[in-house]
């Protein structure tokens, strides 16, 4: 019951796609966006949990400039405290002929991090000590694509992989890590004049 | 509270390209004038500690002629130091671009130099708990100068991708950290040079920016 309800929300947008004969991605473009996001910290083995927001806009139909900020909600094996992230970059938008618009970009960021000194696995009891918080620089790169449905809304699937590392006054956590999240964005352009 | 506004500010960086249609670049060959700002990660090497560290930074450049740019940056690097202490760097600086070879097209190589100034924090980062004795942070301000070459890559008119590699020689006090064993202790020392005998320190730094030409200034 779960999963057909998971599976109904997700394709809820589809019902949006009204079939529109012009090319919604165009220079001007601004679309946003608010989900949930989950990554796999790659070092760790552990799973993570945003929410996460993005803004970007296309200077051109084939380049965007984007910034993305993940706000940090658990992590399964209480490894990481803290781990607040934030990204500025560019996207690459492969040209295609209708509203699909497949794209890969780059994005340096920063992390707000803060570590316990060991995972509790589980176990309660374990008393935790939590580290100092830090910023760490990180290194991304950013794969998905969007489907603009309407001039207003679309749907979007994006993968990110992430590399950092969190140095504080305890031991050195790695931040390496592939997420992924998807939904229902919004969009408009800011150039085109109302036909 | 700036904590919060910073955030604004990064996150909101892209609408500094909203809405810049007047004053966006034409197609054009003459590039003189031309203002860029991006945001680039920096990957430090052969440093004194030979550990890797990771920046991340910005930059804006402007375009004084045919064959001259100029690029002010400041970054932010972080460097684990064998896993006891961790070093902070933040540079800020400026350099000069020369293009030899092609002015436009989709890739552009270039040869830089510049100056910098930095500021250097090197802390412990072994846990409280483990048997070991760790000196007080130090830190250092410091100047530098670097060399390097690299290459645009034009994705289009509005936007480039950059990979560049630099040496960059710092002038100033040194800090370097050591580890002894002492009955059984483990003494992590973090010390740095009078400020009569500055010493030269440099590393190799490899970057990768993404820049949008905002416009032209004239």
């Amino acid at each position: 019951m779960v999963k057909q309800i998971v599976i109904i929300l997700f394709f809820m947008p589809l019902s949006l796609f009204s079939q529109e004969e012009s090319r919604v991605i165009d220079k001007g473009l601004v679309r946003f966006q608010g989900t949930i996001g989950m990554g796999k910290l790659l070092n760790l083995n552990e799973t993570n949990i945003f929410l996460t927001g993005n803004l970007e806009y296309y200077i051109q139909s084939l380049i965007s400039a984007r910034g993305d900020v993940y706000y940090f909600l658990k992590n399964d094996e209480n490894s990481l405290k803290q781990n607040h992230q934030l990204f500025s970059g560019a996207s690459y938008h492969i040209k295609t002929n209708n509203n699909f618009d497949p794209y890969i970009g780059f994005q340096p960021g920063m992390a707000l991090t803060q570590s316990f000194n060991s995972p509790r696995k589980g176990n309660e009891s374990v008393q935790q000590l939590s580290s100092s918080t830090s910023y760490s620089p990180l290194i991304s790169g950013v794969v998905g694509f969007n489907y603009y449905a309407s001039k207003w809304f679309h749907l979007f699937v994006d993968g990110r992989i992430v590399q950092g590392r969190h140095l504080s006054n305890f031991n050195a956590v790695s931040l390496n890590e592939v997420r992924i999240s998807f939904g229902l964005g919004f969009n408009f352009n800011v150039l085109k004049k109302k036909s | 509270m700036n904590k919060i506004k910073l955030i604004f500010i990064v996150l909101l960086f892209p609408i500094t390209v909203f809405s810049q249609e007047e004053m966006r670049p034409s197609i054009t060959k003459n590039r003189t004038g031309m203002f860029e700002l991006g945001v680039r990660n920096t990957i430090s090497t052969f440093g004194s500690t030979n550990n890797i560290g990771t920046g991340f930074g910005g930059q804006f450049r402007l375009r004084i002629s045919k064959r001259i740019n100029t690029e002010w940056f400041a970054d932010f690097i972080t460097e684990d130091i064998d896993g006891l202490a961790k070093r902070n760097d933040y540079h800020i600086g400026w350099s000069v671009m020369f293009y030899p070879f092609a002015t436009e097209g989709k890739f552009v190589p270039y040869i830089l130099a510049g100056h910098c100034f930095d500021y250097t924090k090197v802390s412990s980062s072994v846990r409280t708990n483990e048997n070991i004795i760790a000196d007080e942070a130090q830190s250092r301000l410091s100047s530098a100068t670097q060399l390097g070459i690299g290459t645009h890559f034009n994705a289009t008119d509005y936007f480039d991708i950059s990979f560049g590699v630099q040496y960059m020689v710092h002038l100033g006090n040194d800090i370097h950290t050591d580890v002894h064993e002492h009955n059984g202790t483990k003494e992590l020392h973090i010390e740095k040079e009078s400020h009569s005998n500055p010493v030269l320190e440099g590393h190799l730094l490899f970057t990768v920016s993404v820049n949008f030409k905002l416009g032209k200034i004239w």
